[in-house]
């Protein structure tokens, strides 16, 4: 027996008609923009076939050098679902009071197409007659716009989505802070800021209580052999991270077969811990006797480097911080380019709080 | 009161293994809970023992099948599609199962859309119904009761409301749904009447508090993932209490709204249409659940037309309410919507043992030999302990009835009583031993052995921490050790044990062992496990007999340390 479609089914996809884009320019808070001939034009959205700013590959949410690791599904781009598909519109449409402000969809988008600004996230809906039609939704149709959208994402380019500001951050840590402790969004949002900055990442199952090691990452390209374990920690029991992630090292060095020296494990917290709190003191103890270096990255250290597309490199261990040198202001910064718009403490993204 | 039983709650995971089913067994008539088993563990959607895949299938293997953990987590996805009509039994048993009509519609669907038809089966679940044996008796389509009950109750309710609300009522009878929430309400505004009212229903039905709680986490999971809920701390319910309670969403309520307008349709009901009628009914259900939940019901218009103008007085012009899958067995559903199930065989999955095997606890023996081994007679508690023990030995008590009446007694103690009494314990034993401050960060230890060679630190838990030594004390006696040797404070070397002291061992011993193992083997570094009861027959052992215990076995100690009385 046939089983029935949806209503609201696909109608059309955006290609470019003959000319493709040449380079891509982005301020902040603005689309970007597309030199299209030799002329600078708005992006505007493709409604993509399989649309990157929505949903995750799973290639992307899956590390297979991490055989016995079993991994959550969730596919959301968005932590917190805040996009959704808009069968009338064609493109996806993102609900601004549920939005934390992240970015990811942003930065996911090939052409720049969605941005920030006045505090709202858009897409740009209006498109280009002139540079680019709707075709029907269609075999042939998602095939041509597949093949345009590989030219357009050799095109290097990077993202910039908003500039960081401390004022800005404690907008999405206050958005955090109401999420609920028990919820999947800190570790869906963590694992999908490391995937835009180029790495695979799994986390695991939500409800797993076997599983103890919140995720496992690794370099996508080939030749990048970076992999190691991550433990979340959006609390306060910091502690309790350098404790789980030599747990997670010692639990894939001996059943996994992931050599501990080979690890390259990081914690991944809402705030650096306090000096006093022992955090670092105990990572400086695991470095000295154990020749580990774990590195700390903070959610706000992620999201400024994942707003700019920076590039980093977690094999390098250049987010290592330890109690004789607290901040990774400085690996942040060269990897940005440029100095940080943060200032110091400031909710203990990049160093202790004062 | 409806027992929802505690299967996977987790929306994406129920997704995710039921396309894997599909995508395995949808060329095959039926399929059996060992099928289901080795799916979910091929595609490592479970784990046990700390493995995934292959290795958790090997490890989870046993002659009894309700230890089977993958068997156990198949069966538990089993009953979570069946509830939800996904998937129904083939037969007259439990199983093997099939695919139903729905369960192909949701396989087939993308991420965003099966959410759609997800709420729909979610407000299918009803009961009386012949697809399942149930303990309850209730006639109620409890999530739309539910959904009801909250918008009579201010859109705010608790957990346990649901458990003495729409989970204890027959829903189609207007006077008693009437009647629960005039309770409901007459509870709420004190935390003690809400106190009295649960208890009285545990009572009502001879279970522990437990149960009824328990049977709350697959309900609230189904609103959660339908988005038709969410948490919300509030102490407004019931006074003083600040409790974590749901509030309803307004997604849905605009669900309760809509369900509002449908001619629900109960089994009672059904069974009392002629056959004709029925298999009309049949169709429509089916068809109405996937045209509320989006899909294009062009191609079939023509038989909802005719099949709308058989049940016109049941319908009255309203949509129906009816899950067929949920409600009634397959082969009735399937001879009303023309479905042919080909006889072919079902898959047989052989299940081959990978070469892991789970690891038994890790024992080590601390012999006691006689020996005239000298008690610290200088240490006021260890003076006032050994004689304790001495006049409980003046009573003609044995060394185990002196361990066990000790031991009895340290069942509340707190942090403050045990961690020094386990320091004393090990005064007794000739160790020279210091209880670390409380605060202080530079001792991270509770107590540390003071050795000239060999110091050892002691995570210590208290029973009133936790009664069974976990997993976390065993991380925390590593990061003893890694400070340890960091910061020098103590002499010590690596060889030596570091300890994790509790009242009794640990209750998942296999995988404490397993975590000993991994860090031994990842570290190079021991950990020692020592229960109170273990602790005390030596201590007791070397007052009342002078024994003398082999030191180098505890200071080498991996693993449990176990003790034979002589």
């Amino acid at each position: 027996m046939s089983l029935l479609d949806r209503n609201d089914r696909r109608k059309h996809l955006t290609v470019f008609r003959s000319i493709f884009p040449r380079d891509i320019e982005q301020t902040y808070n603005e689309p970007a923009r597309l030199l299209l001939s030799e002329e600078w034009v708005i992006s505007s959205c493709m409604s993509c076939d399989d649309p990157p700013c929505m949903r995750l590959s799973e290639h992307e949410i899956e590390c297979p050098e991490f055989p016995e690791f079993s991994y959550e599904r969730d596919f959301s781009v968005c932590p917190v679902r805040a996009i959704r598909w808009s069968y009338e519109s064609e493109t996806p449409e993102i609900d601004n009071r549920l939005c934390i402000g992240c970015g990811l969809c942003a930065v996911r988008c090939p052409v720049g197409a969605i941005y920030r600004k006045d505090n709202h996230m858009g897409v740009v809906r209006r498109r280009s007659e002139q540079y680019t039609v709707r075709i029907p939704y269609t075999r042939s149709g998602v095939e041509k716009q597949r093949g345009q959208l590989t030219i357009v994402n050799k095109i290097a380019w990077k993202h910039r989505f908003q500039k960081e500001s401390d004022q800005i951050m404690r907008k999405i840590y206050h958005a955090l802070s109401n999420v609920d402790g028990r919820s999947m969004i800190p570790n869906l949002l963590v694992r999908n800021l490391l995937i835009s900055l180029g790495y695979k990442c799994a986390i695991s199952r939500s409800g797993d209580v076997y599983t103890r090691i919140d995720a496992v990452y690794s370099g996508k390209a080939s030749w990048d052999k970076t992999l190691g374990a991550i433990e979340i920690e959006f609390g306060r029991d910091t502690l309790d991270a350098s404790r789980s992630i030599l747990d997670d090292i010692a639990v894939l060095h001996s059943r996994s077969n992931i050599d501990k020296d080979r690890n390259c494990a990081m914690v991944v917290c809402l705030s650096f811990p306090n000096k006093r709190q022992g955090y670092f003191q105990v990572i400086k103890d695991i470095k000295n006797v154990l020749g580990l270096e774990i590195q700390t990255l903070s959610l706000g250290a992620l999201l400024i480097l994942t707003w700019n597309s920076s590039i980093i490199n977690l094999g390098k261990k250049e987010f290592y911080a330890d109690f004789d040198h607290l901040s990774i202001r400085q690996a942040t910064e060269f990897r940005l380019g440029r100095t940080i718009n943060i200032s110091e403490g400031c909710l203990g993204i990049l160093e202790p709080k004062k | 009161m409806i027992r929802f039983r505690n299967p996977g709650t987790q929306y994406t995971t129920q997704i995710q293994v039921f396309k894997e089913l599909y995508k395995e067994y949808s060329d095959c008539a039926s399929f059996s809970l060992d099928d289901m088993a080795h799916t979910i563990a091929r595609t490592r959607l479970m784990t046990a023992y700390g493995y995934a895949g292959g290795a958790a299938l090997a490890l989870s293997q046993t002659e009894n099948d309700s230890l089977n953990s993958t068997k156990m987590n198949a069966k538990m996805y089993a009953e979570v599609f069946r509830l939800l009509g996904w998937v129904s039994s083939v037969g007259s048993g439990s199983y093997p199962l099939c695919f139903t009509y729905i369960g192909y519609h949701v396989a087939n669907a993308d991420d965003e859309e099966v959410r759609s038809l997800y709420e729909q089966c979610v407000i299918g679940i009803n009961n009386p119904q012949e697809i399942m044996d149930v303990l309850y008796t209730e006639e109620v389509r409890f999530f739309k009761a539910a959904l009801l009950t909250f918008q009579d109750m201010d859109g705010i309710m608790y957990k346990h409301e649901l458990c003495y609300g729409p989970m204890s009522v027959d829903d189609l009878d207007a006077q008693q749904y009437k009647r629960m929430i005039t309770r409901l309400k007459s509870i709420r505004g004190s935390y003690a009447r809400y106190q009295k009212a649960y208890k009285e229903l545990c009572d009502s039905l001879s279970v522990k508090p437990t149960l009824p709680d328990n049977s709350t986490r697959l309900p609230i999971a189904f609103m959660k993932s339908c988005g038709w809920v969410e948490s919300e701390r509030s102490n407004t319910l019931f006074p003083p209490k600040s409790l974590e309670c749901l509030r309803l969403t307004q997604h849905g309520n605009e669900m309760a709204e809509s369900i509002k307008m449908l001619k629900d349709l109960r089994l009672k009901e059904f069974r009392s249409y002629d056959g004709k009628v029925r298999q009309a009914l049949i169709r429509l259900g089916i068809y109405s659940m996937l045209e509320r939940a989006g899909y294009d019901t062009t191609p079939v218009q023509s038989i909802i037309w005719k099949d709308t103008a058989t049940c016109e007085e049941i319908l009255n012009s309203k949509k129906l309410l009816f899950s067929p899958y949920q409600t009634i067995r397959v082969d009735e559903v399937d001879a009303a919507m023309g479905i042919v199930r080909e006889s072919t065989s079902s898959r047989s999955t052989n299940v081959s043992l990978a070469g892991i095997q789970r690891t038994d606890s890790l024992n080590k023996r601390i012999r006691l030999s006689a020996g005239n081994n000298l008690v610290h007679d200088s240490d006021e508690e260890v003076q006032s302990f050994t004689e304790k023990v001495k006049s409980l030995r003046a009573q003609n008590l044995r060394i185990v009835d002196i361990v066990q009446i000790i031991f009895d007694g340290m069942i509340a103690a707190t942090q403050t009583r045990f961690y020094p009494f386990v320091a004393m314990l090990f005064r007794v034993l000739g160790f020279e031993v210091q209880v670390s401050r409380p605060g202080d960060n530079g001792a991270r230890w509770d107590a540390i052995i003071i050795d000239e060679i060999n110091s050892i630190p002691i995570e210590i838990k208290s029973p009133t921490e936790e009664q069974h030594i976990s997993l976390k004390a065993i991380r925390q006696a590593l990061e003893n050790k890694v400070i340890l040797l960091s910061r020098n404070t103590h002499p010590t070397t690596p060889e030596t044990t570091s300890l994790a002291v509790g009242y009794y061992l640990p209750n998942d011993r296999a995988e404490v062992t397993n975590l000993i193992l991994d860090f031994k083997k990842a570290y190079g570094f021991s950990i020692g496990v020592i229960d109170l009861s273990t602790l005390l027959k030596i201590a007791v052992s070397v007052i009342v007999d002078g024994s003398s215990f082999d030191r180098q076995a505890l200071i080498r100690l991996e693993g449990f340390a176990r003790v034979s009385l002589r």
